[in-house]
């Protein structure tokens, strides 16, 4: 089941000439203990996502739409789905059927109230009839709160902190708890996420100790074992960090983002500036943390291979959209969208004979005014009219596997993919 | 593969050492960073040779030697056969019309303030390639077409932020093809590029390859992409070229184990890819402290007993495997501290400490783990020392005549500079060189008489040759050549006249400590073979530790005097100023355990079979 379920999620920055659509309309779920991979050019706005994710936009970002929903319970995740299919563009529905249940709800607890009152003046255990009752009324509550936390869309993430223009408000406590705690993140370019005046190790124990209310001692002894987990002696916790190689200041950012035993992580680009002996070893590093804690991850990168390497499903954007998402063998070998196409057949491998590669002709369109329809229309081979008039709904071709391609089912066959 | 005709660039021992800063009162030995260090390879004509590594191993700094944009601390770079540290003026203008650079970052790499029609006329103004504006602008059109910017001239007026980063590296690519160059040296010319603009530009450099016979030297961390566009394949570690052949036998029959752990790690762009994987140990060591021996055995998973094993590794295996320092481990009484000395290991005594106990602890761990680790079977002796004892060569500062200083001219020039090999600047030009007395007298000519053109322009370079040769001895420290520079030009003949010179003891000492170590140390046929430390040459003395029993140090004392006395005997100068050696008590400890393993050079490159070149001593060169 869903750990995080991101929903038609836009943000937008304003610019002196504009807005640029960086996120424009993005939705995919993630389970528990999954891996996901998200793969696209620079700008293609899978780090605008991510940082949508963790509330850290730049102050000139705004969310214009969308949901990101965040431990839901099941239920109210199915009653969720239920009321957005009921009342679909009818949003008068919907604040009449919040207010029915509002009144339902306080009646029912005033009656509650009212058995209650009556037991403690008598004194006595209360009638069986009496507990009967409250018990009906305990399970009546429980409904109508999910209920009305589907409907509220109580466990939107963005709901708690969204200002009214769109903004986030970064210092909003219940983000600010939230965040590290059970979300973290593992930054681009760890070479420059550490403060380079204080050691490594202090900089891991003050995030535990924000968070969690332990001494010194037990917060190092903490750190201490983070280190020896990510494969770094436990006695260099006391160094900063320009003492440590490129990969130990990524495996140290990789200890800094466990160090609260998050539920869900988020690596943007974890190993592009890493040597590729490196970089295969932190691989492993995630594979292993996969493994062992059963955590969510979502992994950002431009690389198509690392992401066949570690992840169980794949989203490819482009230009702020989804493009094609699925198990990660779906895509790479049932690729349904021309852009995948396009990327997987433009990567070089060190397997198999070899073969010309075919870029994609053109380049990226510019943001603030991006192509109507389909944005990769005006790169794509297979482009027709409509294309570039009608923006693609998702096709599913298998389940889980969803192109966003008008053709997706008539050019499935015909794309260009692995191993042909 | 024959030395074909065809060759473009021929590197051949190719060094280039970065001083570090040491602040300025700092009177220690300079710290160098071997950057590159004894490098080999050819690029023939057409031909894409692919350098890959890890970054810190050296490929950009060979990159910037072979377009000399750092001058070479040793070793050369030849250019169609002549070296291009020797060029000058307007030679020097032609090579760099020659050869050209492609950057990585195309967001950088191009000025800002500049139209593209600028960017790319400017190397033609420079070079005086084409009479009018007009023929420069037809220049300009050619080769922004051949880089794939079509209609050309929608591009001349632009600015770099009009474009985007594959049109800027294609503009990058015009400004180098403009001027006709001869060879293209690359430097990651891909890797700031999106991933969907990136195989654009690779197919664009092969299209011109094949369109214009232009050889590339391809620099890149990225292996899959080295794979797509090079012929040849080198692989670098730490400064040396460790594996180099054709790119299918690098990447499917690879040899060297650091090429097989590195291709091991590149992950496949394939879900259902299963990897077979090569784990290697540690991280990469710093450039400034190369270990002796194979550079890669402290990491690689294959090493063996010949791959050099020194000192600083049995350190580590004591210190991190065995605990020798942890309270409970029964050594810890005796050893006081380790301190590894080149290919020994110094094992010194605490005070009441027995040296027989760790001794027959370190020979029981030896017998017992020989089977097991290959660093065991490296041992060649352990031994007990008397730590308190050195023997000491005294040295004095000899006078030496102007004949010695012309012989030991002419052995540097004939052992530096092999300008009787084709490639050399000089070949050809020097028919003869001899010492008369203190002059060394050079015949300077052509043999083909057909070909006798400006016999004084010939003198001319060798005189402004031998005049930065002797410069540069002078900067290595050989004070004595600093009377070398008076050359006397006469018809076809350049005289070097050498006048008398001091040596200083301290480059006596230097010149004693070498041959010890040649003589003694390194040669199986002495008595003290593998059974020095490394001697230490100070100002005015070399100091010497044997590395077994206490006997042997009167035999030791009277083998150097032998060695010295035999070395004066045949004329050599450094030799008479060495004095007999004298044993000496030291401060120190009273007794220490010295292990030595077999000296061992570094692997050089050979070819194993059909042009596969391996540097490991895995690998030998098939009988013939």
């Amino acid at each position: 089941m869903a750990l995080i379920e991101v929903q038609d999620l836009k943000v937008h920055f304003k610019i002196q000439n504009g807005w640029v659509k960086a996120v424009d309309g993005v939705s995919f779920s993630i389970d528990a203990g999954e891996t996901m991979g998200l793969v696209g050019e620079s700008g293609c706005g899978k780090t605008t996502a991510a940082y949508a994710i963790t509330q850290l936009l730049p102050p000139n970002g705004f969310v214009k739409s969308g949901f990101i929903f965040f431990k839901e319970p099941p239920r109210t995740r199915l009653l969720r789905l239920d009321y957005d299919q009921m009342l679909k563009g009818n949003p008068k529905g919907r604040e009449r059927e919040i207010a029915t249940l509002r009144a339902r709800l306080t009646g029912v607890l005033g009656e509650k109230h009212g058995i209650e009152e009556k037991i403690e003046q008598a004194k006595t255990k209360g009638t069986s009839e009496q507990m009967e009752r409250l018990a009906a009324i305990a399970v009546e509550a429980g409904e109508l709160t999910e209920r009305l936390h589907a409907l509220t869309y109580f466990f939107d993430l963005l709901g708690k902190s969204k200002l009214k223009d769109g903004r986030l408000d970064d210092f909003n406590e219940e983000i600010r708890k939230i965040r590290w705690k059970e979300i973290s993140m593992i930054f681009q370019g760890a070479m420059n996420a550490f403060n380079p005046v204080f050691r490594v190790g202090d900089q891991i124990t003050e995030a535990i100790q924000l968070h969690e209310d332990i001494d010194d001692e037990k917060a190092v002894k903490r750190a201490k074992a983070l280190f020896s987990f990510v494969g770094i002696p436990e006695d260099r916790i006391t160094n900063y960090p320009h003492e440590f190689s490129g990969g130990m200041k990524q495996r140290a950012m990789i200890a800094l983002a466990l160090a609260l035993s998050p539920k869900f992580i988020i690596a943007d680009e974890p190993t592009t500036a890493l040597d590729v002996i490196t970089q295969d070893r932190i691989l492993f590093e995630i594979r292993k943390l996969q493994e062992q804690l059963k955590m969510a991850m979502m992994i950002i990168t431009h690389d198509v291979s690392v992401v066949a390497e570690v992840s169980d499903k794949i989203a490819v954007m482009y230009a702020g959209r989804i493009m094609e998402i699925g198990r990660t063998v779906q895509v790479f070998k049932n690729t349904a969208h021309p852009y995948t196409s396009g990327l997987l057949g433009s990567f070089p491998s060190i397997e198999g004979a070899r073969h010309r590669l075919i870029s994609i002709p053109g380049f990226p369109p510019d943001l603030v005014n991006p192509p109507p329809g389909c944005p990769f229309h005006p790169r794509c081979e297979y482009a027709k009219d409509d294309c570039s008039k009608v923006v693609p709904r998702g096709i599913e071709l298998e389940p889980g596997h969803i192109a966003y391609c008008h053709y997706a089912k008539e050019l499935q066959p015909r794309l260009r993919r692995l191993g042909s | 593969m024959p030395v074909g005709s065809d060759v473009v660039i021929k590197v051949t021992s190719l060094k280039k050492y970065f001083e570090l800063s040491r602040g300025l009162f700092s009177f220690e030995e300079p710290v160098f960073v071997k950057a590159v260090d004894d490098v080999n390879f050819e690029i023939h004509e057409g031909e894409i040779l692919g350098l890959v590594g890890e970054s810190g191993c050296g490929k950009t700094t060979t990159g910037r030697l072979l377009t000399r944009l750092e001058d070479p601390t040793g070793g050369s770079v030849f250019f169609l056969g002549r070296d291009i540290a020797l060029l000058e003026s307007d030679n020097l203008k032609v090579f760099r019309r020659n050869i050209q650079m492609v950057f990585q970052d195309p967001y950088e790499s191009l000025n800002p303030r500049t139209t593209v029609l600028q960017t790319i006329m400017e190397p033609l103004i420079n070079h005086h390639i084409g009479k009018t504006y007009e023929e420069r602008v037809e220049h300009v059109v050619k080769a922004l077409e051949d880089a794939g910017l079509a209609p050309a001239r929608e591009y001349l007026s632009r600015f770099p932020h009009e474009l985007s980063g594959g049109q800027r590296q294609r503009v990058s690519i015009a400004r180098a093809l403009v001027i006709n160059p001869r060879v293209i040296v690359a430097d990651e010319p891909v890797s700031m590029l999106d991933v969907s603009i990136r195989a654009g530009v690779l197919n664009l450099m092969l299209d011109l390859r094949d369109k214009y016979n232009i050889p590339y030297l391809f620099i890149t961390h990225d292996i899959a992409v080295a794979r797509y566009v090079s012929d040849r394949l080198g692989v670098m570690y730490l400064g040396r070229v460790v594996e180099l052949a054709e790119t299918d036998k690098v990447i499917f029959e690879p040899k060297h184990p650091y090429t097989r752990a590195l291709l091991s790690a590149v992950p496949v762009p394939d879900p259902e890819h299963k990897h077979g994987r090569i784990q290697i140990k540690g991280e990469i060591p710093s450039a400034t402290n190369v270990p002796l021996g194979c550079r890669f055995r402290p990491r690689c998973p294959f090493s063996f007993n010949e791959c050099g094993w020194e000192g600083k590794d049995l350190a580590a295996w004591l210190l991190e495997e065995e605990n020798v320092a942890a309270p409970e481990h029964p050594m810890k009484t005796h050893i006081e501290e380790i301190e590894p000395s080149g290919f020994s290991l110094v094992i010194k005594m605490k005070e009441g400490g027995s040296s027989n106990k760790v001794l027959s602890f370190i020979e029981s761990k030896v017998s017992e783990l020989k089977d097991k680790m290959p660093m065991f079977q490296a041992v060649y002796a352990v031994n007990v020392v008397g730590g308190s004892k050195e023997l000491v060569l005294g040295t004095k500062s000899i006078q030496v005549p102007g004949e010695y200083v012309a012989k030991e001219f002419l052995e540097k020039l004939t052992k530096s500079v092999e300008f009787r090999s084709r490639g050399h600047p000089l070949f050809g030009t020097i028919l003869d060189a001899r010492v008369s007395g203190a002059t060394v007298a050079i015949t300077v000519g052509e043999e083909n008489p057909q070909k006798a053109e400006g016999e004084a322009t010939k003198t001319e370079t060798t005189v402004g040759f031998l005049q930065d040769f002797t410069k540069s001895l002078v900067k290595g420290g050989y004070s004595e050549f600093k009377g070398a520079g008076k050359m006397m030009v006469g018809s076809g003949r350049v005289t070097v006249t050498c006048s008398q010179a001091k040596l200083t003891p301290a480059r006596v000492a230097r010149e004693a400590a070498e041959l010890v170590v040649k003589e003694l140390q390194m040669n199986p046929r002495s008595g003290f073979y593998n059974l020095l430390l490394t001697p230490k040459a100070d100002k005015s003395s070399v100091r010497i530790r044997l590395c077994c029993g206490g006997k042997k140090w009167e035999a030791f004392a009277g083998e150097a005097k032998g060695l010295f006395a035999r070395m004066a005997a045949e004329g050599n100068m450094a030799a008479m100023g060495v004095e007999p050696a004298e044993i000496k008590e030291i401060k120190g400890p009273k007794e220490s355990v010295v292990v030595s393993f077999v000296h061992t050079i570094e692997p050089p490159l050979i070819d194993v079979g059909g042009g596969h070149m391996v540097a490991c001593y895995l690998f030998k060169a098939p009988a013939k």
